[in-house]
């Protein structure tokens, strides 16, 4: 996949390149609004990642003039601000997606994927790594066609690592997206471990072929057998 | 104490003390005037008395009659007592008087003369009374009139100060009810004083500075936070990079996971503090309809999952749906940081206990067995213990939620339980 990475911030450009390239997608970068124009207007692309703080320029603008150019690619805004305003002036314009910083690595490499997976898959919503494959909309999971039942914490867990294959995810990272904004003051990742405890008996019992390995010390990372 | 009434008091008590001498000097004068006509009256008739004394020498020594309103008498006196009383002696005294049986004021005078060499004294005595009782009418009179002088002033000065004074009160009325981000317009009275004008101008110019470093800071404390947001990005993202693309240790994953924790740190304080900033500027504006319960429901199935080894016994009365009209972030941020910190501050096999009746959302938990200091509890970075992932901030921000929407917050510790209770509007 083409992916345009604009954002004035040398250093973050340079790791998101860098994460993505991991990723085997083909990154440009652009550093202002007027680079950043120039590009898309020559080349296509298929991911945009746009910063909405440019020092020449707001990002929406960019987001405007891309639209009206009907550039096909799908945008997604990266902001420092988590306001819901702002989500939805993104969203309203046409962006595919919102990240806002700081932002995981693994959640950047996800959210690029979707979009991917979006313009791909005509619409229809799915992840799919080994033999196993989630609809998220309906909340399904299939290991070699067959549908199995999980709970609630367990569908979240899975869906989190499935959107981020092999890429080692911290524990605090896995508690933040799953349990959102409940575990701030927690001390302790130790409500993981039972959680993770059932979801591998679950993928094993139904004879996936992927399965989610221990990180010593760090936490955890989606693999195939 | 108002001004106009200060003023109207200064004003009353100035011309009341005015008015109070300028009767007393008019008293002093009036009496100063009858008392000397009075005695040229008295000269006249004690001139006639003598003249008559020295021609008709049939008169006895000592006589004393009536003679109009003056009264007089005639005595021998000794040579020494008229060497020292040459002259006429006038002096005002009380005396009986038979007719109206009654003590009354007299003027009285004194003459001593010499009918062939034998010295005597003329006394005369005579009445004021008539007078006094005009002179005391007068003085009522202008008492009278002085008072209700006093009156119409004291109400003419207030409603001319009052009517004078309402540029003022308006804008004391309008500073009062303007908020730092709000324009409101100025009340258009056409102020006609200078001085109000100046005033008037002063505030305005004030306000505007207020304003000027309101917006000012504001936006600081939103750029600070925005712009701590891509470093923090940058930190975050290295290490993930790192654990990725090396192999590391366990002892190195360990520590890159306790930084990232850190990280995440420091993340949530800078989101906790650009929510609690925008809550005290009034910027959320969205109102839904929101129901409580389902609130503290999912919040408890969640908390209950992170803290299950704590072995907390949770109970839950829901004696009514509370529905309240507010911003779904702020309402979910009210309730799970009020919920949270019964969690994080509990122990081992503790118990919640939650009630929703009346209103009011009350949340007991057992804990530390010592009550925390109810007005220092909600202010902000307010920790108690070592609790190091606190951000200190929950309380603050649940405080800041309730004041923004009128709520009431409060906290007890009854019975060994730490009671927070919100009382919905």
């Amino acid at each position: 996949m083409k992916i345009l990475i604009i954002e004035d911030d040398s250093s973050l450009r340079e790791l998101m390149q860098k994460a993505l390239t991991d990723d085997n997608h083909i990154i440009e970068t652009a550093a202002n609004a007027t680079t950043a124009m120039m590009k898309a207007e020559i080349y296509d692309y298929d991911c945009i990642l746009l910063d909405i703080m440019l020092p020449d320029g707001n990002g929406l603008d960019v987001l405007r003039q891309l639209k009206e150019a009907r550039k096909e690619a799908g945008v997604i805004i990266i902001s420092a601000k988590d306001s819901l305003e702002d989500k939805v002036t993104g969203l309203d314009l046409g962006a595919d997606d919102y990240l806002t910083k700081p932002f995981h690595i693994a959640e950047l490499s996800a959210r690029v994927k979707s979009v991917f997976r979006r313009k791909q898959q005509h619409g229809e919503n799915f992840v799919e790594f080994g033999n196993v494959k989630i609809l998220p909309e309906t909340r399904q999971v299939l290991i070699n066609g067959q549908p199995i039942e999980l709970l609630k914490k367990e569908f979240d867990i899975l869906h989190f690592f499935m959107t981020r294959p092999e890429r080692a995810v911290s524990k605090s990272t896995l508690a933040e997206s799953v349990w959102g904004d409940y575990i701030d003051q927690a001390d302790n990742y130790d409500f993981i471990y039972a959680q993770m405890k059932n979801l591998r008996k679950r993928l094993t019992e139904a004879q996936a072929n992927i399965e989610i390995t221990t990180v010593h010390g760090y936490g955890y990372k989606l693999e195939q057998q | 104490m108002k001004l106009s009434h200060r003023i109207i008091l200064s004003i009353s008590g100035v011309l009341f003390l005015l008015f109070a001498l300028w009767a007393l000097v008019f008293y002093q004068s009036s009496k100063h005037r009858i008392y000397g006509r009075i005695d040229k009256v008295l000269v006249e008739q004690s001139e006639k008395i003598i003249d008559r004394f020295l021609e008709i020498d049939s008169l006895p020594n000592s006589l004393s009659g009536a003679s109009g309103t003056v009264d007089y008498y005639i005595e021998k006196v000794c040579p020494e007592y008229a060497e020292s009383h040459q002259t006429p002696v006038f002096q005002t005294d009380e005396e009986y008087i038979d007719a109206i049986q009654n003590v009354e004021t007299v003027r009285v005078m004194t003459q001593v003369f010499q009918k062939q060499g034998i010295d005597y004294e003329l006394t005369l005595t005579t009445q004021v009374f008539a007078w006094n009782k005009t002179l005391d009418f007068a003085i009522l009179s202008i008492l009278t009139l002085a008072l209700v002088l006093l009156l119409a002033i004291i109400i003419i000065v207030s409603f001319i100060i009052v009517k004078n004074m309402k540029p003022i009160y308006r804008l004391t009325e309008w500073l009062r009810h303007r908020k730092t981000n709000e324009d409101i317009p100025l009340p258009d009275d056409s102020i006609k004083a200078q001085e109000f004008k100046e005033i008037e101008s002063a505030v305005l110019e004030a306000s505007e500075k207020s304003k000027q470093v309101f917006e000012a800071q504001k936006s600081f404390i939103g750029n600070a936070s925005h712009e701590i947001q891509t470093p923090l990005a940058i930190c975050r993202n290295r290490l993930e990079l790192l654990v990725d693309e090396t192999q590391l240790t366990e002892h190195q994953l360990t520590e890159i996971e306790k930084t990232l924790d850190t990280l995440g740190y420091i993340s949530r304080l800078n989101k906790s503090l650009l929510l609690l900033s925008k809550i005290d500027n009034h910027q959320f504006k969205g109102e839904t309809e929101i129901e409580i319960n389902q609130i503290v429901n999912q919040a408890l199935e969640n908390l209950g999952e992170i803290y299950e080894s704590l072995n907390i016994k949770v109970t839950v009365v829901e004696q009514q749906r509370i529905i309240v009209h507010m911003d779904p972030t702020l309402a979910s941020s009210l309730v799970n940081n009020l919920l949270k910190n019964a969690f994080v501050h509990n122990k081992q096999d503790g118990s919640i206990s939650i009630t929703l009746n009346d209103n009011t959302l009350s949340i007991a938990n057992s804990g530390n067995e010592e009550a925390l200091d109810a007005g220092t509890v909600f202010q902000t970075f307010y920790k108690k213990g070592e609790n190091s992932s606190s951000t200190g901030l929950g309380l603050a921000i649940t405080k800041a939620i309730c004041n923004e929407y009128g709520f009431e917050i409060r906290y007890q510790f009854v019975q060994n339980q730490h009671v927070f209770s919100v009382r919905f509007q």
